[in-house]
């Protein structure tokens, strides 16, 4: 039999913890080993009861409880109450566990008390008591709630959300207040210890997707989970494609309007980005502001955003393959007037489009990088003066400015950062396969596109729903994909919710009665 | 849940036969079917082709389970002829595709390359069941849409005399009188003509219905309707189809006309005009999308061939691996030139002589053996 040490060790570590000492000294002997070397964790010793006579030990990492003492604060209150208290009093109080603060919880082991610490509360340690007690405090300094800024909407609320999840959790909390929307709380990353939370509505989600989702993210050891991309990465099926297959967003509303669908949302602490699962390729063309217009109008938007997907992918490979292999496509005054345009260029018009399409990639990558007032310049500067440029020394021609500019806008009109950023990349393989096998070329690489996608799941839902939904059991139409039907027509759920689930909205039966 | 069960919809079922087919249908099956015998064999075809449909549909246990009834030895045999005819039928596809290609659409590239690059296309576009389902699921309304639209303009903006006129500039070349004679509308040969015709149908629509219904297998909740209703209402939809076509290219080019060209609905189709007039020829978009079909036909042809061999050896069908040997042997006859003379030119008789009997006698055979017990069944009796 071959025994794995390493392992045997991880799980004696996880399992086999050190319960807490009712001697502070050892207690304390276990903590500065642990600490040594880490001067913004701070050790305090403090002595509580009315005569001063129970030794304690308080210890935080300094920028986390700055406010350790003050009078107004939930602390400083609670270590005063325990001041004022005598031994008897105190420990009394303690084995009761009757502090009165929700905030101030007993840990048993150092292992958890060491872990609470780090979270950015305070423990504090009592001679003679064999629990470590967990403060609750303000925690690590972080970004308030602020706008959404890649998410920006006309209408509908304008929060976003921030680094840390605990608030994250409120802001939907706050959107959802049932207790049907369930929290599960796991610690990810061996060395970052990252708290991520999975949320769900109990009675809309499938478990067998929750589960998936929960062996998929603990399918790996990882040293440090700094952002919700990292979790997001290993947890994909389909790691090859590029098409992502967990929804990203920063707005609370709209990871509480997908709750109510039945789809889980997980937070990542450190991360602003919520991920949404299960995703299919209508999700990413939808946005929360499609929910509070009118029908007619996010129903127009949305044709929009579908057919600029299609303009950001084909446009250009198509602009090649007719330019270059059936010019008897177009009208002869629209092919003159091509010709004209191209006319002392001396590059082939596959290398110029593909110049073209890199100097745009280039630009957009400094306008990113670059501190907000500069990257409009970058972008005045280079889709203007070097655009003009590179006309006028006659390097490319204007029509094919025109066709990398709207094959950009198209890209930009995607919702979704990562899926558009899929599509900017495939456009590649069209307009090499346009620019060498002509129409033939792009069909070719709409074959294979489309092959690839109906491939896809996510979490066991095809990545096409709901356009292959029709068929399925007790499937009903979502009134929810290219077009948005009318709200009062929205009755069912989409999907992902459990099907005993599906209704979402119906008359009020007094009102059917004074209607019927 | 909804991904891994290896299981297709009806409807999905349904739009793959009609994506699969409606590339070969326009192109080649169509043209060969002209005038009134045509549609009288497309009628006698779709009949003869019900009542085979509603054979397949009683033995799919046959069909799924080989081995248990004809043995192993037999089963593969079996295998092997099938196998055989959808090479045959990848072969002759990958190599119309390619000619049809370098006809219209890409010059000065090899031919075999173009084939490679067609055969591996159709390889790498679906590997799976279920993604060929869901893939003609979202494909069909577009293709569907765009063909039927762009012969909806056709139809309205044939022009009847062309017909006419290529069999005038026919006679003329060859000396022989310029007399264009009405056909009466019964004689002789109508019986001989009809049925060959309905042969040429049944031949052509054989790879796309002989394979998937033969491997039918309904959820056991499903309506008994659904059985019979589904193939059925194919059967029906392609019947309409493949007459549409054929009634527009009567009406456009005549008897004699459709058959003096090669590709007669390209043909139709550069003389559409488009309300606006910003395209000037259609012919190639409609080419663009039927390629788009020409392309899953040729997918198919390989996944069914994987399917069978996975069938006789009992196993699940993953990946595009198992279609490799097959894409390899239809690239191979594709490309093959024997003194000018590619072996699969008269790829329609070949199917009707050879493996339309076959098939017929495969069935019969199967339909006596799906009386018979077997395995654990047998042992009880």
């Amino acid at each position: 039999m071959v025994i794995h040490y390493e392992l045997l060790d991880k799980w004696e570590a996880r399992i086999l913890k050190t319960a807490v000492s009712p001697k502070l000294g050892v207690n304390e002997a276990w903590f500065r080993s642990r600490c040594e070397g880490c001067d913004d964790i701070k050790l305090r010793p403090m002595h509580l009861g009315d005569r001063g006579q129970v030794a304690c030990l308080a210890i935080y990492v300094e920028a986390a409880v700055s406010n350790l003492m003050l009078e107004e604060s939930m602390l400083g209150r609670l270590i005063n109450q325990l001041r004022e208290m005598s031994e008897r009093e105190l420990r009394e109080c303690l084995e009761q566990d009757a502090l009165g603060i929700s905030d101030a919880f007993p840990l048993d082991t150092l292992e958890d008390g060491l872990r609470g610490m780090l979270a950015g509360n305070l423990i504090l340690i009592i001679n003679g008591f064999d629990r470590i007690l967990k403060i609750g405090s303000k925690g690590y300094p972080g970004r308030s709630v602020s706008d959404a800024e890649s998410e920006k909407v006309l209408r509908g609320s304008n929060e976003g959300f921030c680094e840390s999840v605990k608030q994250n959790t409120a802001l939907i909390r706050k959107r959802i207040r049932s207790t049907g929307l369930k929290v599960e709380e796991i610690f990810l990353g061996e060395r970052s210890d990252t708290v991520t939370a999975i949320l769900y509505m109990e009675e809309l989600a499938y478990p067998q997707i929750l589960e998936k989702l929960k062996a998929a993210l603990e399918t790996y050891e990882i040293d440090g989970v700094l952002d919700s991309g990292i979790l997001e990465q290993l947890a994909e099926e389909n790691w090859i494609s590029p098409f992502p297959q967990f929804q990203t967003t920063e707005r609370p509303d709209l990871a509480a309007m997908e709750l109510l669908e039945g789809r889980i949302v997980i937070l990542s602490d450190n991360s602003p980005v919520a991920l949404i699962v299960p995703a299919v390729l209508n999700d990413f063309m939808r946005v929360s502001e499609d929910r509070y217009n009118r029908f007619e109008i996010a129903s127009f938007q949305r044709l929009i955003r579908y057919a600029a997907m299609i303009f950001a992918v084909m446009l250009s490979g198509t602009y090649l393959a007719v330019t270059g292999f059936h010019t008897s496509i177009l009208p002869t005054n629209l092919l003159l007037s091509f010709a004209e345009a191209r006319r002392g260029v001396p590059f082939p018009g596959l290398l110029e489009v593909l110049f073209m399409e890199l100097a745009f990639e280039l630009i957009r990558e400094a306008g990113v990088r670059m501190p907000g007032p500069l990257s409009g310049t970058i972008g005045i500067v280079g889709g203007l003066i070097i655009g003009d440029a590179a006309v006028s020394a006659n390097l490319v021609s204007p029509m094919a400015v025109v066709i990398v500019a709207l094959s950009a806008l198209s890209s930009f009109a995607v919702p979704n950062e990562e899926f558009a950023a899929a599509f900017r990349i495939i456009k590649y393989g069209f307009i090499l396969l346009g620019g060498t096998l002509g129409m033939f070329g792009i069909v070719s690489a709409a074959y294979l596109l489309l092959g690839h996608l109906a491939g896809l799941s996510s979490f066991q839902i095809p990545y096409l729903m709901p356009f292959t939904g029709k068929g399925i059991q007790e499937y009903r139409g979502e009134k929810n994909s290219v077009f948005r039907g009318p709200l009062r027509t929205m009755k069912y759920r989409l999907i992902y919710a459990q099907r005993d689930q599906r209704i979402r909205l119906r008359k009020k039966k007094e009102e059917q009665d004074v209607c019927g | 849940m909804f991904a891994d069960n290896q299981r297709i919809s009806g409807i999905q079922m349904e739009r793959q036969f009609f994506l699969a087919y409606l590339g070969p249908v326009i192109l080649w099956i169509a043209p060969l079917l002209p005038g009134r015998y045509g549609m009288f064999g497309i009628l006698t075809g779709s009949f003869l082709l019900c009542i085979w449909v509603f054979f397949l549909l009683r033995q799919p246990h046959v069909c799924r389970y080989p081995e248990k009834y004809w043995g192993k030895f037999m089963s593969w045999v079996i295998a092997l002829i099938y196998e055989s005819y959808l090479i045959l039928t990848g072969g002759w596809l990958a190599a119309s595709i390619g000619k049809i290609l370098q006809e219209y659409m890409i010059q000065g590239i090899p031919g075999w390359l173009i084939v490679a690059f067609v055969v591996l296309t159709a390889l790498c576009g679906n590997a799976t069941l279920q993604t060929r389902g869901r893939f003609a699921q979202t494909a069909w309304p577009v293709v569907g849409g765009i063909v039927f639209l762009m012969l909806l303009l056709a139809a309205f903006q044939g022009q009847g005399g062309y017909g006419q006129e290529v069999q005038i500039q026919q006679h003329m070349t060859n000396g022989t009188s310029m007399m264009i004679q009405e056909e009466p509308i019964w004689d002789r040969n109508m019986i001989f003509q009809t049925g060959r015709n309905a042969i040429m149908f049944v031949s052509g629509l054989l790879g796309i219905v002989l394979i998937p219904f033969a491997q039918l297998e309904y959820d056991s909740g499903a309506k008994s309707a659904d059985h019979i209703g589904i193939p059925f209402k194919i059967m029906g939809k392609t019947v309409l189809w493949t007459g549409m076509i054929v009634v527009l290219l009567q009406a456009v080019y005549g008897n004699a006309g459709a058959e003096m060209l090669a590709y007669p609905v390209l043909n139709l189709m550069a003389g559409v005009r488009i309300p606006g007039g910003f395209i000037r020829r259609m012919d190639m978009i409609f080419l663009a999308v039927l390629l788009f079909s020409l392309l899953f036909s040729l997918g198919s042809i390989f996944f069914y061939s994987k399917c069978i061999v996975y069938r006789v050896r009992g196993k699940k069908e993953r990946g595009i691996w198992g279609s490799i040997p097959a894409a390899i042997f239809c690239f191979i006859l594709g490309t093959i030139d024997l003194n000018g003379r590619s072996p699969i030119q008269d790829y329609v008789g070949i199917v009707s002589c050879i493996y339309l009997p076959i098939f017929l006698t495969l069935t019969f055979c199967n339909a006596l053996l799906r009386r018979r017990p077997y395995g654990k069944q047998k042992n009880q009796v």
